[in-house]
């Protein structure tokens, strides 16, 4: 099974130093993440998960340990993976499709090809007729679609979502956590392993094949739980199965997290 | 090759103290140069501390009296500084029958009218931009009146307060020397002694020696200051500030400098690192910050170009013509009371007909002096904020550089480049544009530098993650980001040059007059000749050409840059 990971995250240590004293962020954490997987990361805030996450996509560098992408060690930056911000991180002065069209543009496609991949994309998430609107035209809701749109729009075999909905209110949450889901399961896509961090357990039952759970001061791996219910879950939410796998999540956190922070 | 005949660079120290004016540097009395010029810049950065809080504040807090006072600060603060020289140093020389007291004053007022608006604008954005909830939080508290005050207001402007003072400060230095500089220079038959008139007058005498000796003294109090006032004010100001989204982060990271001198210091004696340790500590905040509070304060000057739309058009008309009327009423004063006559003769003069003559010289030469500080400091100005390592070395060289009023240099400049190329019109042509130059490049460097640590790292991730590298980088992301703040730097480095004009266009030495055709020229000669009038109208002629630029070409483009910035 291991040779068939997409993702190896071998020991990965990260120290942060700022100025005299130095903080843990993680804490030789190591799991594999395999194809067609809807993988979430839960954890308190501190727990190193937005940091793990960055190393994941070459954004930071582990202290120590490594991460392999099909037994390739990730050093930088690839179109392989590509990934969704929680504040959105849009250029202001470029507009939906411009936006979208950044990563392609940067990996050199094609003019032709640009436009008709970012059409398609721009279709997939719903902002058709908002090609030319700017960002500050639009809700939150659409800027996380931009958002999306422009993560799939490279066409990465992995995506990687930080807290993609905390910006968001409730409702609009729900249907973009759907619509992800919907993205995921669609049988000719690309796309299809699927890592999110995210602080709310609701959300990580409710989407996840499995969820690591992370403890802070320093990051450490607590628990890599398989949450086998059946999915769509819609109907699911309100079951016993469900809730149980909340309470287990949310008493692992409680259990390993330390004294009450004041 | 460029071999840079400077005529006295022969002498030594010995000589350097010998120089007859070196005495008003040393002596221990009220004749003390160095005393005289410091005396001067608290004298009127205590006057702007006062006139922008009671101004700022009333601005900020009451609607009724920001509609009228905002429109009269806009129009007050266009006028070249340098252009109320004259009108001051008339007004305080009449009251005080020609005594030493009236000129004294003069020059505080002069140098007063430099450090006031940076403290104002300070002032008032400070606390325009108390977050919304924190007001109403108060509100529903209760806290009002002087509790309000003490508990909300003065907390929140008390950082973009520091900041704007560091600025006026700065400018301060550069209108003192002009003070110093212009009262000598002209025919008049007053002198301001200070050390601005030391190192310009050594200049003249020949003595190039010592009046770098006189430059680099300036540049060790200046920097002196910086180093024991304004840094830990600053460090200590920045705990009053509302945490905002969008500022750049500060690493804990020293100059090479600093590491160098603590290390040498070491060797020494360990008492004397013990006193340079602390000193040295408080730099690797101190440039991060002072990086950010430009940004701050560069924020405040948008936030009051946005807001001028939002005024009434009645606001908008009353409160431009009282500041105009102001500004009529203050060099009415220089006029004879004959006002009609004076008109009558005045038409009749033929220096009106060179007036297009001398707007075209001088905006030509503002112009050109704009392009190169602003290629400049585009590559600079980025690479330095891209680079932790660049921002280590520069930044503390470029912060003294910055510090020390470019018009210090003028002497220097002067002599040496007009002496190159001997007297010639172009060497003129190129004192001048240098000059103005130097009055320029700062504004737009650190406005730069300060844009692009701002931009947010959630951007410069996604941009990373998608790789945009290299000059696509530069072009999608950085150039975008940057442009409010250029176009906001620009605005101000186009007013530091209109000052500039008036102190290059025209420049008398013990020897001769240098001069090319310009606004700040025809100032200077009305200046000279007592020629109120002409000097009114080159003062309106100035700060109509700055208002009117700064109406059109800088407030258009900032709308049209709106959409440049990030949402905070």
């Amino acid at each position: 099974m291991a040779a068939s990971a997409v993702l190896q995250i071998q020991e990965v240590s990260k120290i942060f130093e700022a100025g005299d004293h130095k903080v843990q962020a993680l804490d030789s954490v190591s799991f594999d993440v395999y194809p067609h997987e809807f993988l979430c990361i839960v954890g308190p805030s501190g727990c190193g998960k937005s940091t793990l996450l960055r190393i994941l996509d070459g954004l930071d560098y582990a202290t120590s340990g490594r991460v392999l992408f099909k037994s390739e060690p990730i050093t930088s930056p690839s179109p392989k993976l590509s990934m969704i911000f929680q504040t959105f991180a849009l250029l202001p002065w470029k507009n939906v499709r411009e936006n979208i069209e950044l990563g392609l543009d940067a990996q050199g496609v094609g003019v032709q090809e640009r436009r008709e991949r970012t059409a398609k994309y721009i279709e997939s998430v719903g902002l058709s007729g908002f090609e030319g609107a700017y960002p500050r035209e639009l809700s939150g809701g659409m800027k996380q679609r931009v958002g999306i749109a422009r993560a799939l729009a490279v066409e990465p075999e992995v995506l990687l979502m930080d807290e993609p909905f905390s910006s968001l209110d409730e409702l609009t949450a729900d249907t973009l956590r759907r619509e992800v889901l919907d993205i995921w399961r669609e049988p000719t896509k690309v796309t299809d392993t699927f890592i999110m961090v995210t602080h709310n357990v609701h959300e990580a039952v409710f989407m996840a094949d499995r969820v690591i759970i992370l403890r802070a001061r320093p990051g450490k791996l607590v628990a890599d739980l398989v949450i086998d219910l059946p999915r769509p879950r819609e109907k699911y939410a309100h079951t016993e199965g469900f809730y149980k796998y909340e309470q287990e999540i949310i008493s692992l956190i409680e259990k390993n997290s330390g004294p009450t922070p004041t | 090759m460029l071999l840079i005949r400077i005529p006295v660079f022969g002498p030594t120290l010995n000589e350097i103290f010998a120089y007859q004016l070196t005495a008003g540097l040393f002596q221990l009395n009220w004749d003390n140069y160095i005393l005289r010029t410091m005396i001067r810049m608290l004298l009127a950065y205590g006057l702007s501390v006062g006139f922008a809080l009671v101004y700022g504040i009333t601005a900020a807090i009451s609607r009724r009296a920001e509609q009228v006072l905002i429109p009269i600060l806009d129009v007050l603060q266009s006028i070249p500084v340098l252009g109320y020289l004259p009108g001051a140093i008339v007004v305080f020389l009449t009251l005080f029958n020609g005594s030493i007291i009236g000129q004294e004053l003069a020059s505080v007022v002069l140098i007063f009218t430099g450090m006031v608006w940076a403290v104002t604008f300070g002032v008032y954005g400070g606390v325009k931009t108390i977050p919304k909830d924190i007001v109403e939080a108060a509100r529903s508290f209760g806290v009002r009146r002087a509790k309000y005050l003490r508990d909300v207001v003065f907390p929140a402007l008390y950082p973009p307060f520091i900041s704007g003072s560091i600025l006026a400060w700065g400018g301060g230095w550069y209108f003192l020397i002009a003070c110093e500089y212009l009262s000598f220079g002209t025919t008049r038959p007053y002198t301001l002694p200070g050390l601005g008139f030391y190192i310009f007058k050594a200049a003249l005498d020949g003595n190039i020696a010592a009046s770098l000796f006189g430059l680099l003294i300036l540049i060790a109090i200046v920097a002196l200051i910086n180093r024991f006032v304004w840094h830990p004010l600053m460090d200590h100001a920045d705990k009053y500030k509302y945490e905002s989204t969008a500022l750049p982060t500060h690493r804990k990271s020293q100059s090479q400098l600093s590491q160098w001198l603590l290390r040498k210091s070491r060797e020494v004696s360990e008492d004397l690192a013990k006193v340079v340790e602390p000193v040295v500590s408080l730099e690797h905040k101190y440039y991060a910050h002072s990086i950010r509070f430009r940004h701050v304060n560069l924020l405040s000057h948008a936030h009051i170009g946005a807001a001028w739309h939002k005024y009434s058009r009645f606001g908008r008309i009353i409160g431009t013509a009282i500041g105009i009327l102001l500004v009529i009423l203050f060099f009415e004063v220089l006029v004879p009371p004959r006002f009609p006559e004076a008109i009558h003769q005045f038409m009749l003069r033929r220096e009106l007909a060179m007036i297009p003559n001398y707007m075209l010289g001088s905006v030509a030469r503002l112009l050109v002096g704009y392009l190169i500080a602003l290629s400049w400091t585009l590559v600079a100005g980025i690479a330095i904020a891209r680079s932790e390592r660049l921002f280590n070395i520069m930044l503390p060289i470029f912060d003294i550089a910055q510090s020390v009023p470019a018009l210090a240099l003028f002497p220097v400049v002067v002599t040496v480049v007009i002496d190159y190329f001997h007297g010639s019109e172009f060497g003129l042509e190129l004192a001048s544009t240098v000059l103005v130059l130097t009055g320029m490049q700062w504004y737009l460097l650190f406005n730069i530098i300060g844009a692009v640590k701002a931009i947010p790292s959630d951007v410069i991730e996604a941009s990373r993650c998608f790789g945009v590298r290299g000059l696509g980088f530069i072009r999608n992301i950085v150039l975008p980001a940057i442009v409010p703040a250029i176009i906001l730097g620009s605005i101000q480095a186009w007013g530091g040059g209109w000052n500039a004009t008036i102190a290059s266009e025209y420049i008398v030495t013990s020897t001769k007059i240098y001069q090319v055709p310009g606004l700040g020229y025809m100032l200077d000669v009305a200046v000279a000749k007592g020629d109120t009038p002409l000097v009114l109208v080159a003062v309106g002629l100035m700060a109509g050409v700055v208002f009117l630029m700064n109406r059109t070409v800088w407030h258009y483009s900032l709308k049209r840059v709106n959409k440049y910035k990030f949402e905070g």
